[in-house]
């Protein structure tokens, strides 16, 4: 069922990168990377560009990895509750980051076991600090709500961006994950493997309806809304724009795992935020 | 000096949170993707990732003193290392080097062995040595080093997605500002 709304969405990514100026996820743009970890990286990269049932964890290029006879259930599973499966991909992640130690020398190892704790269950990447990425968001929504001649543009822009983002960085994300079964299994993903990459915290609460069509997240401590200050004499109270890429990316995210949907947020009271996906179909 | 402030750059970037940094990669290549659509010239587009980093920049050097704990340099030559071996690392976790200093120790050249920022990208022809796509960067330094009182320019010399081997950033150092009393006090 999935299939054939999966590897249309990958054709279009790999036609995408030869025409414009875009982050394209493969091997030739990984060959163009200084990245350190490419030696590392480029294997997975490459298994980008295959079908959509290559991304399956039976086909992963990684040597190590111990789950070949999982599905996505045991991985949420492992996730839930850190049974043998969860300590065997923490054992595999912690071992190719032994790799990669003997290219970034011995002032690394503090950081990498940081990184591997602190995303277990995602592929190795790169850090930064948050609060170099927390600048770049706040002038990022400046120059944008500047740049449109209203508001409801600037919210599309924003929202259309989100989805290029969430659309590409979940297909980083999920490399070492077996495609989805059932909508639920790609809504918990979000929910906790997603959030932690981009918030460092798992959404706090999951609802659905009985039909399972529309899902309400919330996020009561919403990390791009902690920094914001109050001012009563403000004529603008408004900081919907902050959480208008939001929506975006968690569109992105579910359009790549083959769910077209739509996304609403409401923001209740100071950084407590409800986002509420409803699947089209 | 360099080896103090590498493993001051090391110490302060294990402290400091962190994040995935393909999130910021992606994020920035939509951003940039979007600048030129809006804008039909190139030279814009730079001209506004560099007015962005000037905004960035006057707000990152508060976090850097913060974090850094890093008092006044005693001159330039100081300040570009502190800029490559703790600035660039604590923000970017990347290393960078300082060379090609002139006779009057004013400018030098800044190398950036691994941008975050370049990650996945690949530029069309009609793009290359146009589009300067890390120009925020040359705005994030000007921004920060205007308000610890120096007047700098930034330009990139040499960028990797140009087919360049290095990224190179060239910083000139055009004066170094004065207090003002503030209005009301002389």
């Amino acid at each position: 069922m999935s299939d054939p709304l999966s590897n249309p969405t990958i054709n279009t990514t790999n036609v995408g990168g030869q025409t414009t100026t875009q982050n394209t996820i493969g091997g030739v743009g990984g060959g163009k990377s200084n990245s350190v970890g490419t030696p590392y990286t480029t294997p997975l990269q490459t298994s980008a560009y295959t079908t959509a049932n290559s991304l399956s964890a039976t086909n992963s290029p990684i040597p190590n990895h111990h789950m070949i006879n999982s599905n996505s259930s045991n991985n949420l599973s492992g996730m839930v509750t850190p049974g043998g499966a969860g300590l065997q991909q923490q054992q595999s992640s912690i071992t190719s980051s032994t790799n990669n130690l003997g290219l970034l020398g011995q002032q690394q190892p503090q950081q990498q076991q940081q990184q591997t704790l602190l995303q277990p269950f995602t592929t190795q990447s790169r850090l930064i600090s948050a609060s170099c990425f927390e600048f770049f968001y706040i002038e990022m929504i400046d120059c944008i709500m500047k740049s449109s001649s209203d508001k409801q543009q600037a919210h599309k822009k924003l929202d259309k961006l989100g989805f290029k983002v969430g659309h590409r960085l979940v297909e980083r994300l999920s490399l070492d994950t077996a495609l989805f079964p059932e909508l639920l299994d790609a809504v918990k993903f979000i929910c906790k493997v997603f959030w932690t990459t981009v918030f460092k915290k798992t959404i706090d609460g999951l609802k659905t309806n009985h039909k399972g069509g529309v899902f309400v997240l919330t996020d009561s401590k919403f990390q791009w809304l902690q920094h914001l200050s109050f001012d009563s004499s403000a004529s603008n109270k408004d900081c919907s724009e902050y959480v208008q890429f939001t929506a975006g990316l968690i569109k992105g995210a579910m359009s790549n795992f083959g769910f077209k949907c739509i996304v609403t947020f409401d923001i209740q009271q100071v950084s407590t935020c409800v986002f509420t996906i409803k699947i089209e179909s | 000096m360099s080896k103090k402030y590498d493993k001051l750059g090391n110490d302060v970037f294990n402290k400091v949170e962190k994040i995935n940094s393909e999130l910021f990669t992606l994020t920035y290549g939509a951003l940039v993707t979007q600048l030129i659509k809006d804008y039909e010239d190139i030279e814009q587009v730079n001209i506004k990732l560099e007015q962005m980093g000037y905004n960035i920049g006057i707000r990152l050097i508060e976090e850097f003193l913060a974090k850094s704990g890093i008092g006044r340099c005693s001159d330039f030559i100081e300040t570009a290392e502190v800029i490559a071996k703790v600035g660039f690392k604590m923000f970017l976790g990347v290393n960078a080097h300082v060379g090609d200093w002139d006779a009057n120790r004013k400018e030098f050249h800044l190398t950036i062995e691994d941008n975050p920022l370049i990650d996945f990208v690949e530029l069309p022809d009609q793009y290359k040595h146009k589009l300067y796509y890390s120009n925020i960067l040359c705005g994030v330094m000007r921004g920060a080093l205007e308000m610890v009182q120096m007047k700098v320019k930034c330009t990139f010399v040499k960028c990797t997605l140009s087919d360049d081997s290095t990224s190179e950033i060239k910083v000139v150092l055009e004066e170094v500002l004065s207090d003002m009393i503030p209005v009301g006090y002389d």
